[in-house]
């Protein structure tokens, strides 16, 4: 059997809010197997992010395990997580979050200069890249000068750059008109498709799910469902 | 793109904000900068005007003469000792004098006044007296005397007046008085010899003191520079005997040679406080630049970008601020050097360790001095912003994200 890409056993997360404890996960036990296109959905609050916080090593679970490439995150200190998210974890964000100084062949080789690759090889998978998403001869543009979409490309190509296993998506057509986010997803499942890396999805809207291989649906911090296609 | 070049670029986010603090430290620098060479030019004018006037680089005195000022503390058969100086190396000039109290007088008008008598061929190569006579000429008789400035406006006396000299012969306490021609004035910067000395040649003033050939002191010129101590202590060594005392001017005037070897405390404790005010600024300028930037520093957290590597961001644009400010304030502080250069800074006759400040002072400035001060500025920049870029290292990625 294929060892999981990331794995949740039980996982709790509550916080303290005016006195009140909110259980953002309540006992999640999930495993992701590699090269999955799968989405997270559920209405606000039902812990979507918290989840890919979790998975991606921004945060720690108030108990239960979480396992990414075979490392369980809490046995991690504050600089190994950096580097796991470094090394095997892509970040997308739903508002897109790119480096406002840099360009974006710049903000996409970011990632490899903090792994120490050599800056021709560092160009041209980044070049590479860019072409993939669309942006050829976009390059020396800064993210003040592309749309929203084409700022998104940006941001994924960044989230695959320095090749990891898992990209964590946290609603990354929410920000974008239906028809570049459809484009969007194409993107992102030809990629899935080509490097075999796992994409998983925080959504609520309905052409993601449509197109996500698994759905995970929440409420209040519970695996709802748990749908293959 | 390096951390370096994503800081520089960071810099420039907010040109304003960069622009002020940027000039604070350059107008610290250039401050810094002008007070060093004015200091430099101070110290210079000071020790220049005081070996120049009367003091000398070193003084030889018969044992216990420098301490009571007895005036029969003289050195006996001085020749032998001008001829030795003559010969050993590095002295460039040996002027014998001799001291006597002695009354001025012209008219109802009269003044206490010291009486310094001096050798002009010997003298010009040590104090430059000669060079001072602003009315009249030197005195070419044995009845001839020049007065000191603020002595001469005292009496109201000019080149050519008659005035009478009275001096007490030390042994006998017989009174001489002797009608004596000004035949000169001269301005030293001196006030011992501005305000109270008329100068005579040597012989006279010997006979109406009584003192036979004796001298009370030898003023040497040496080969060395002023500040050079050993330098100079080396060539005085063989004029330290039984009978004789050669001091260099640091131990004749010990305030002064104190004053200039504080100059380097003075100018570590103006900087201490010059570059804390600085300090401030740049503090106030990155932890506005990360409160604006939090959830870019979030970003970039999440990214991987490990909490060293992020401080080292923040610390590297301390660093750019620090080249940018203290590139212009080194440009600003040189040229205002080179303009103060050429006019000099007139100090409106002040008076400081003895010495009146009637010329301009001009600064003086030592490369070492502009490297050290401008590296000073260069380390502490960066330095200043570890406060701010350790609070970046600690950013909680989550937290920054969310902030807006």
């Amino acid at each position: 059997m294929t060892e999981p890409v990331a794995k949740l056993i039980d996982v709790k997360k509550y916080y303290k809010l005016r006195g009140e404890t909110v259980k953002a996960l309540d006992g999640v036990t999930l495993n992701i197997a590699p090269a999955s296109f799968m989405t997270v959905a559920g209405p606000s609050g039902s812990g979507k992010s918290t989840l890919l916080n979790l998975i991606g090593a921004l945060d720690t679970p108030t108990s239960g395990e979480v396992i990414v490439n075979g490392k369980n995150l809490a046995h991690l200190t504050g600089t190994e997580q950096a580097m796991m998210r470094r090394d095997h974890i892509g970040l997308i964000f739903q508002s897109y979050n790119l480096i406002p100084v840099l360009t974006a062949l710049e903000n996409v080789e970011y990632v490899m200069l903090l792994q120490g690759v050599e800056r021709a090889e560092r160009k041209k998978r980044s070049l590479a890249l860019i072409n993939e998403v669309g942006l050829k001869g976009m390059e020396d543009r800064r993210p003040a000068e592309l749309s929203g979409g084409q700022q998104q490309r940006v941001a994924i190509a960044r989230a695959l750059v320095s090749r990891p296993s898992l990209v964590l998506a946290d609603e990354p057509t929410a920000n974008v008109d239906s028809k570049t986010g459809g484009a969007l997803l194409d993107t992102m499942a030809e990629l899935n498709e080509r490097h075999g890396t796992t994409f998983i999805f925080s959504t609520h809207e309905k052409m993601v799910m449509d197109r996500a291989s698994r759905v995970v649906r929440l409420r209040d911090g519970r695996v709802e469902s748990d749908e293959t296609r | 793109m390096t951390i370096v070049k994503m800081a520089w670029r960071n810099l420039w986010r907010n040109p304003k904000r960069t622009a002020i603090t940027g000039s604070a430290i350059a107008i610290g620098l250039a401050t810094m900068i002008f007070y060093l060479g004015w200091m430099g030019g101070m110290t210079l004018h000071l020790v220049h005007t005081m070996t120049s006037s009367q003091l000398g680089y070193a003084q030889i005195h018969a044992v216990g003469y420098e301490e009571s000022r007895e005036p029969e503390l003289t050195i006996k058969a001085p020749s032998s000792l001008l001829e030795s100086l003559g010969s050993r190396k590095g002295v460039t000039g040996a002027a014998p004098r001799a001291y006597g109290d002695g009354l001025l007088a012209i008219g109802d008008r009269s003044t206490n006044i010291t009486c310094i008598g001096y050798v002009e061929a010997r003298e010009k190569l040590v104090s430059g007296w000669s060079e001072n006579i602003i009315s009249g000429n030197l005195p070419h008789g044995e009845r001839e005397i020049l007065v000191g400035v603020d002595l001469a406006k005292k009496l109201e006396v000019d080149a050519g007046s008659k005035v009478v000299l009275t001096i007490a012969d030390i042994y006998s306490g017989d009174l001489n008085y002797v009608l004596v021609k000004v035949a000169g004035v001269l301005s030293t910067n001196n006030p011992v010899i501005d305000k109270q000395a008329a100068l005579m040649p040597l012989a006279p003033l010997q006979r109406a003191l009584g003192i036979g050939d004796g001298i009370h002191e030898v003023a040497l010129s040496l080969d060395v520079l002023p500040t050079d101590l050993e330098g100079i202590k080396a060539i005085l060594m063989p004029f330290n005997t039984r009978e004789l005392r050669a001091k260099p001017w640091q131990e004749l005037v010990p305030v002064v040679a104190n004053m200039v070897e504080l100059q380097g405390i003075y100018m570590g404790i103006t900087l201490v406080i010059v570059f804390t005010l600085i300090a401030f600024g740049i503090v106030n300028t990155l932890s506005m630049s990360l409160l604006e930037r939090m959830k870019e520093f979030g970003v970039l957290r999440a990214l991987g970008t490990t909490p060293l590597k992020l401080s080292a961001l923040v610390m590297c644009e301390g660093a750019w601020l620090g080249i940018v400010g203290a590139l212009l304030g080194l440009i600003i502080g040189l040229i205002a050097h080179l303009i103060i250069s050429k006019t000099g800074i007139t100090m409106g006759n002040a008076e400081a360790m003895g010495v009146t400040f009637r010329s301009p002072v001009y600064p003086v400035l030592k490369p070492f001095d502009i490297a050290a001060v401008t590296t000073v500025f260069l380390i502490l920049t960066p330095l200043v912003s570890i406060i701010v870029a350790r609070k970046a290292g600690k950013v909680d990625p989550i937290k920054a994200m969310r902030h807006e």
